[in-house]
């Protein structure tokens, strides 16, 4: 991932772009890799630790018992994979997409 | 940079066909995945009800977060970048930055945006600390700017200004964000023929200055493009690549 990202960014500052062009390109795939976390994460996410806080969230949500609830919906790696994988995704529908702009 | 580059207030925003095409293509990635189409027309993949109670949750604790609370949750979530990290085999660094950043924004950037202070609520806290020191490195860039054009009247110092952060990386971006009219004196000057003639010179010296400050910045970027390259795709990563630092805008609109 970081590799094709690192050569999709020499690609655009090597290009003729403007320095806002680049930048607004740069924020659209900044948006597009966040894009893939959530639902991956809502996916992994425990249900019944998920139900558990939403149930009585006035009490329920700290910053514990928040941070116990990412900890394990990320931590046997199942998440992270799959979220790679959608990234890779979007990067390569962008190379492409500078490839065929001539970029 | 050339005249016709300034902005004026007749100027029409107009995108990039290159832009439009990369923005296209990365819609039609999320959107030939089953996972984030499930998650954004039913929310099926947990259930409805629960998602929004938790939404509402996160939402209601976010404003009585403390400072204390955020910085607990800050260095939690930087043990369970390392922890993660060290016991994951086969993903990312990055990947793991991006999705516990993101997990962290969930919970901490409505805190950010209630404190209305910071003028970048898209990026989360521990951002914000790199956010907050390029927004001074900005403002001691306009303080400076303005300081020594505090003579020469208002419009040229507000060119000088915007040339300035201009030149930065992201510094249109900032420029955006900054009340540079309020850095700036008070008094506009009249604009007679001398002082015309006196604010054409200072726009060509200050052309000059950053032209040859461009070509210098070109040349520590040929130094180290690696390096400059490398954190261009950092900060795409951590999400602090938004021009605006704006709440991103879902590419899936």
């Amino acid at each position: 991932m970081e590799e094709k990202l690192k050569a999709i960014v020499e690609r655009i500052e090597l290009s003729k772009l403007s320095d806002e062009d680049k930048a607004e390109l740069y924020a659209t795939i900044s948006e597009g890799l966040q894009a893939t976390v959530w639902p991956v994460l809502l996916k992994y996410m425990p249900k019944e630790e998920l139900e558990f806080l939403s149930a009585d969230p006035k009490s329920r949500v700290t910053v514990e018992s928040y941070a116990k609830l990412i900890e394990d919906t990320i931590k046997d790696g199942e998440a992270l994979k799959e979220i790679e994988g959608l990234m890779n995704e979007v990067l390569s529908e962008v190379d492409k997409a500078l490839a065929e702009e001539n970029v | 940079m050339s005249e016709s580059e300034q902005p004026t207030p007749q100027e029409v925003k107009y995108e990039n066909p290159v832009v439009g095409v990369v923005r296209s293509a990365t819609r039609a990635a999320l959107e030939t995945n089953e996972k984030v189409n499930e998650w954004r027309d039913s929310l099926t993949v947990q259930d409805k009800s629960v998602y929004r109670a938790w939404i509402e949750a996160t939402n209601n604790y976010v404003n009585t977060m403390t400072e204390t609370d955020r910085n607990k949750l800050s260095t939690k979530l930087y043990q369970l970048k390392n922890y993660v990290g060290a016991a994951v085999v086969g993903v990312s660094s990055w990947t793991i930055d991006n999705t516990v950043n993101l997990a962290s924004k969930g919970l901490k950037v409505a805190g950010i945006a209630a404190v209305g202070a910071i003028a970048l609520p898209a990026i989360p806290f521990s951002f914000g600390l790199v956010g907050a020191g390029l927004g001074l490195y900005a403002a001691g860039a306009v303080g400076e700017s303005f300081h020594k054009g505090k003579t020469r009247g208002r419009a040229i110092d507000r060119l000088k200004t915007m040339r300035f952060l201009k030149a930065l990386p992201f510094g249109e971006s900032i420029a955006k964000l900054m009340p540079i009219d309020k850095l700036l004196p008070k008094k506009a000057a009249p604009f007679g023929v001398t002082k015309r003639i006196g604010i054409h010179m200072a726009e060509q010296h200050e052309k000059s200055k950053i032209e040859a400050y461009k070509a210098k910045l070109t040349i520590e970027q040929r130094k180290n493009f690696e390096g400059f390259v490398k954190q261009t795709a950092k900060n795409i990563v951590t999400g602090f690549a938004y021009p605006e630092g704006r709440p991103p805008k879902s590419v899936m609109k």
